[in-house]
């Protein structure tokens, strides 16, 4: 029997068939430069088209004032500060209360990673993203860079669930998020949101005409050694079809493996029957006939299920030409 | 004054390269099986954190989050690959060697396979916790999963691997 220990060594000894060179690839340096220079140039639009607060946080860095306060040895309330502290909550994540963000506050003090990182404006953001807003990452527009962001009590910035300066992202969630620190007003002052307002962007379908039957093919079979796999197979779902298996709608599971949902069932294998596409909305669509075996005593059966493959986004924000945009169960 | 700090940032940079590319290759190699593909993320990934991280307060973060971002452009490849390897298959183009570098796989040990095998989220979680050492709770940070789905991945991972093991031996 292996042990815990034998895939250590293993790993161990494995790292070593690689060895980077310690001179930094020119190539990198070069992206780099290019990215900070791109990001220098958009940040003064992005921060003046998409975050008017991100664009007074700017005035504050370089001394113009606005709705952003920097921090001030004996800040002085004032129009422009975050309210005094006493009158009344206003945080809306992650904490509720005003005691539960005082106790966070003193765990954050004690240094306890579990609270540490509220601290930090950007790893407060990322959560937030990604906890909050179920965002699978979080990007920040490049208004972070000025002065140094945690040097403030107040922020209002714009963050996106796809790297919008360096990636197309055909289609993708943006938050225009103000946060204060509303127990502390010094850098060890936690932060929470304040105010936000959601939106997305679409752009234009990623094509408009039908995937080939190879394509539908490959993207069936990826999506079923997923399921029978028992992960992954949610990145090639839309949110609808995600809605469904995750309803089980029609009878419909999503997973038939190691999955804590697959509900006992193991997919054994799969034939794939296709149906044709329609060139009106780029569509295609096939019937799977799907064989299972089951945990227990229950024989083997068979089910189906008809699925509309096509050009579409993905639930988690991203975009595709097999997109799986339908799914129908047996009943 | 400008290129003054051009100049400084190019050198930070650097030396954030010297400190941590090597590591961060081990990572990335582990968890893809593929030499070429690591180099490749690892460098994507400095580029990517070089502009967020010029201002980074403390510095000692830094290798903890490029450690996250090479995780997420793995999970990026394996979701590219993942189709794109399907379409390979279906179109008998060209055989799929799996996830590994094939210069490499005259010598690769049966557990090592085996660990080539796992579905990618469970190989990642397994190098996290074994070779990188995280706790738990940080596997899940650095995946950006529950801890109990980093229980659930180690735990299947680990199972799968002692049953393909013995099944090979038998």
């Amino acid at each position: 029997m292996r042990t815990e220990d034998d895939v250590r060594d293993l790993l161990i000894g494995r790292a070593e068939d690689v060895r980077a060179d310690p001179r930094i690839p020119a190539r990198v340096l070069g992206r780099a430069r290019h990215r900070r220079a791109l990001t220098a140039g958009l940040s003064v639009a992005t921060a003046v088209v998409l975050s008017a607060g991100a664009w007074v946080g700017i005035r504050a860095a370089l001394g113009g004032g606005g709705g952003v306060t920097p921090l001030d040895p004996s800040p002085s309330p004032s129009a422009t500060t975050a309210p005094p502290v006493d009158t009344g909550w206003k945080g809306l994540w992650p904490q509720a209360t005003r005691q539960e963000a005082e106790d966070a506050q003193a765990c954050a003090d004690d240094g306890d990673p579990a609270c540490a990182w509220q601290v930090d404006i950007e790893a407060f953001l990322e959560r937030y993203g990604t906890e909050e807003l179920g965002w699978e990452a979080t990007y920040f527009d490049e208004a972070l860079d000025v002065g140094e962001p945690n040097d403030f009590v107040a922020l209002a910035l714009t963050i996106y669930s796809c790297d919008v300066l360096n990636d197309p992202c055909p289609g993708y969630d943006f938050a225009d998020v103000r946060s204060e620190r509303l127990v502390r007003h010094d850098p060890t002052g936690i932060w929470s949101v304040t105010e936000v307002s959601t939106g997305n962007v679409h752009g234009d379908p990623p094509e408009a005409f039908p995937p080939s039957e190879a394509e539908v093919l490959a993207a069936v079979d990826a999506f079923m050694q997923a399921r029978q796999d028992g992960e992954g197979a949610e990145v090639f779902l839309s949110t609808e079809a995600l809605a469904r298996y995750e309803s089980n709608h029609e009878g419909l599971h999503l997973y038939g493996g190691p999955a804590p949902d697959s509900d006992g069932r193991i997919i054994v294998g799969w034939e794939v029957n296709l149906l044709g596409g329609d060139p009106d909305d780029g569509s295609y669509s096939v019937e799977i006939t799907i064989h299972l075996e089951w945990l227990g005593d229950s024989p083997p059966s068979t089910t189906r299920e008809t699925l509309v493959f096509g050009p579409g986004y993905l639930a988690d924000g991203g975009a595709g030409t097999t997109v799986v945009l339908g799914a129908e169960g047996p009943d | 004054m400008a290129g003054t700090t051009a100049q400084a940032e190019v050198g930070r940079l650097g030396e954030l390269y010297r400190a941590h590319a090597p590591d961060a290759l081990r990572l990335a190699y582990l968890v893809t099986g593929n030499a070429a593909v690591a180099e490749d993320l690892v460098q994507e990934a400095f580029v990517r954190l070089y502009g967020r991280f010029r201002d980074l307060r403390n510095p000692g973060a830094f290798p903890w989050y490029l450690r996250r971002t090479v995780v997420n452009l793995a999970r990026s490849h394996f979701r590219r690959e993942r189709v794109a390897r399907a379409y390979v298959r279906r179109e008998g183009a060209m055989p799929w060697a799996g996830g590994g570098d094939p210069a490499q796989g005259a010598d690769r040990d049966e557990m090592w396979r085996a660990l080539l095998e796992l579905p990618e989220r469970q190989r990642t979680a397994i190098v996290l916790r074994y070779y990188e050492d995280l706790t738990e709770a940080q596997t899940a940070e650095v995946m950006g999963c529950p801890v109990g789905t980093v229980k659930s991945l180690v735990f299947r991972g680990l199972a799968r691997l002692r049953v393909g093991l013995s099944s090979e031996v038998s």
